[in-house]
């Protein structure tokens, strides 16, 4: 990260959140460093991001307590959502929101990649999110540049971390979807199934969002959040823009694309890739509240999950 | 004689030919001491003693002695007033039998006799019959006897006998003994015959359950030194006193079948229903919503509400839709044992597997991701000073 006295253009992050005076290095990682904001992720994205996250929370802060019911925080929780029932109520409509958020976002893919005017830019590709061979070539070289092996790979627009979540999405909703509506309708299920699937859809539902907890409440959230580079907090997803510096950073190849950005005129529409003004305090102070919200509880979820496992 | 006085004459009689019998007995007249407090205190020069010597005929009057005259017990007394001490015959001696049996109770092996004679329960003068024990105000009184030694021991309001039952109902009377005994009322061998005597149907239903089998073979095989809290007799499942009922039984029987079932009961807290009922559903199956409850059988004998034939019906008790797949579900489901749950066998290292591979190559990404800024941000401080511009 730059030293932020030194370099300050028009729209750079001390600006933006000093309203004046000097502040010092943003609490988001995508508002430090220098050179215009660019526009990331659109309103739709950042409302789809929101809800799967939002409904993600309440899934699994009504689910842990069912799948460690013999633990001290069990009985707390379920108090806290007003009982088993209601909080079983509360998980089916949480679930609902999901699926629909997903079905969403697939029906805007489809309809987006119909529309688009070269649509296999977004199919395969450094524009596409689609996992390719190039991503296995960047992890082996992330390991290589851990070691010092080798320079750190550069990320087109989605690294393969992003991919990784991105298509993880995809799965869970499947299998932990699929599996939870086997058991909200068991009776009509019953009907073509056998009833020992049942007993195998508990433990798959079970055990897949145990699996899905654990990475977003400590992989996800220290590739995007904790890591020390982007340490305390990275909001791009909520704001929904960062700084050409931060582009550099996380993906060089799409910031190479963008030379040359700083003379164009600021695109208050969230456009992909064009300049965009600075977030407002209030969409910073949402932001940030937000996103220390998120990872406060996901931390505490994961004690919750370590307590029971190991006690 | 006029009108008036005639009638205030026939009125005296009245009262006199209807009125309590006094003490009195072989033409002595105890009421002329015994019913004057003030009296005796001047004679014993106390007032306890005086209050204890008290005896007011209405109590004597309404006691299962009622029609006895006051020698029959204080049967040396010949004069009034009488020579001391007053000699009081021992209450065997018309009562031999409850004696006997007294004998052999727990009561007889204290050490004070006085705590625990006759009159500690049934009191002095006051003794009640049998008739006023089952009325309220008698239960309550005999109940009264029993908690004034026994404190802590009364039964919880929400007790379904509370009010309503005798201790000496359930216990025992003059053969009572600790519940861990053979021949105590409330030893689980014995349960059946004393709990069964107002709960008749539910005896007769139970009779043939497989834990009454239990209980007639260890009878006939002459194990009568189990320890009782492992025989499944009334109160292994509905508890003493306290216990929860109706429904609420249904929620506690998880709990009371799993002290003697812990395998099934550990493998049933697997389940949804078991972890619902764990944060207190109530609506998710517990044990009795399937097995029943008095009437319990193995699932291998077609009579189980658990036998194959049945299942639809049972479970369809809560789920109205469940047909013949539905009921394959494993209600008892055992991810470790491969033989009888495979395919929850497969999944279940199969998802484990998935678990521990997925986040353990994550965390090696992190872990290493991590280490490899911490150190670059370490070096990039070490540099800083000599590459400054000034």
């Amino acid at each position: 990260m730059s030293d932020t006295g030194t370099h300050v253009s028009t729209h750079s992050a001390a600006d933006a959140a000093g309203a004046g005076q000097m502040h010092p290095v943003p609490l988001d990682a995508a508002q430090r460093g220098h050179g215009p904001f660019i526009w990331r992720f659109t309103t739709h994205q950042r409302w789809l991001h929101g809800l799967l996250m939002t409904s993600f929370f309440v899934l699994v802060l009504t689910g842990i307590p069912l799948r460690f019911s013999c633990a001290p925080f069990a009985p707390m929780l379920m108090r806290f959502w007003g009982g088993v029932e209601q909080a079983g109520l509360i998980h089916r409509c949480a679930a609902a929101i999901m699926v629909s958020t997903f079905l969403a976002h697939v029906i805007g893919a489809a309809r987006g990649l119909y529309r688009a005017p070269d649509p296999m830019r977004l199919l395969w590709g450094r524009e596409s999110i689609v996992p390719q061979p190039r991503d296995a070539l960047d992890f082996v070289q992330q390991f290589r540049w851990f070691f010092g092996l080798g320079p750190r790979p550069q990320f087109g627009r989605f690294s393969y971390m992003e991919k990784f979540d991105y298509m993880a999405v995809f799965w869970g909703v499947f299998v932990i979807g699929g599996s939870g509506f086997m058991l909200w309708f068991p009776e009509f299920f019953a009907r073509w199934i056998p009833g020992w699937l049942f007993n195998v859809a508990t433990i798959v539902h079970g055990e897949e969002a145990l699996l899905a907890t654990a990475f977003i409440f400590t992989i996800h959230f220290f590739n995007v959040h904790l890591r020390p580079d982007k340490f305390p907090l990275d909001a791009v997803m909520f704001t929904g823009r960062a700084t050409l510096e931060y582009m550099h950073e996380e993906h060089p190849i799409l910031a190479a694309d963008l030379a040359g950005i700083e003379g164009r005129p600021i695109s208050t529409e969230p456009v992909h890739d064009l300049p965009a003004p600075p977030p407002s305090h209030r969409s910073t102070m949402f932001a940030t509240v937000f996103g220390f919200l998120a990872w406060g509880v996901g931390l505490a979820t994961i004690g919750m999950i370590l307590w029971a496992v190991l006690c | 004689m006029r009108p008036a006085q005639l009638l205030g004459l026939l009125a005296s009689l009245t009262i006199v030919h209807l009125a309590p019998a006094r003490l009195r007995a072989q033409g002595l007249e105890c009421d002329r001491c015994h019913a004057e407090l003030e009296l005796l205190r001047q004679r014993t020069g106390s007032m306890a003693r005086a209050e204890e010597l008290l005896t007011p005929e209405a109590v004597l009057r309404g006691s299962a002695h009622g029609k006895l005259a006051c020698t029959a017990c204080h049967d040396g007394i010949t004069q009034s007033p009488h020579a001391l001490p007053v000699v009081t015959r021992r209450c065997a001696s018309c009562h031999p039998a409850a004696d006997s049996v007294w004998g052999g109770s727990v009561h007889a092996q204290v050490r004070d006799r006085a705590s625990v004679g006759c009159p500690a329960c049934h009191g002095v003068h006051d003794v009640a019959s049998r008739q006023q024990l089952r009325t309220p105000a008698g239960r309550e009184r005999g109940n009264a006897r029993c908690t004034a030694c026994h404190a802590g021991q009364q039964l919880p309001a929400t007790d379904p006998h509370a009010g309503r039952a005798l201790c000496a109902g359930c216990h025992g009377s003059h053969d009572i003994r600790g519940p861990e005994l053979i021949g105590s009322a409330m030893h689980p061998l014995r349960q059946l015959a004393t709990c069964g005597a107002c709960h008749d149907s539910v005896a007769a239903v139970w009779r043939g359950d497989v834990h009454a089998d239990t209980l007639r073979k260890l009878l006939a095989a002459g194990v009568l030194d189990e320890d009782p809290d492992a025989l499944p007799g009334c109160t292994a499942c509905h508890g003493a006193h306290g216990a929860p009922r109706g429904a609420a039984m249904a929620r506690a029987s998880v709990g009371r079948c799993a002290a003697c079932h812990e395998r099934f009961a550990e493998i049933y807290y697997e389940s949804y229903h078991g972890q619902a009922v764990r944060l207190g559903s109530q609506a998710a199956a517990t044990c009795a919503d399937c097995h029943g409850a008095h009437g319990i059988r193995p699932s291998a004998e077609p009579p189980a509400r658990t036998a194959r034939a049945r299942r639809v019906a049972t479970c369809g008790a809560c789920h109205p839709e469940a047909g013949a797949r539905f009921v394959a579900y494993a209600a008892h489901p055992e991810p470790m044992n491969r033989e009888r749950n495979p395919w929850v066998f497969f999944t279940f290292w199969a998802m484990n597997a998935l678990l521990v591979g997925a986040m353990g190559l994550w965390a090696l990404h992190t872990g290493i991701w991590w280490i490899r800024l911490v150190l670059d941000q370490r070096k990039a401080r070490a540099d800083q000073p000599r590459n400054a511009p000034n």
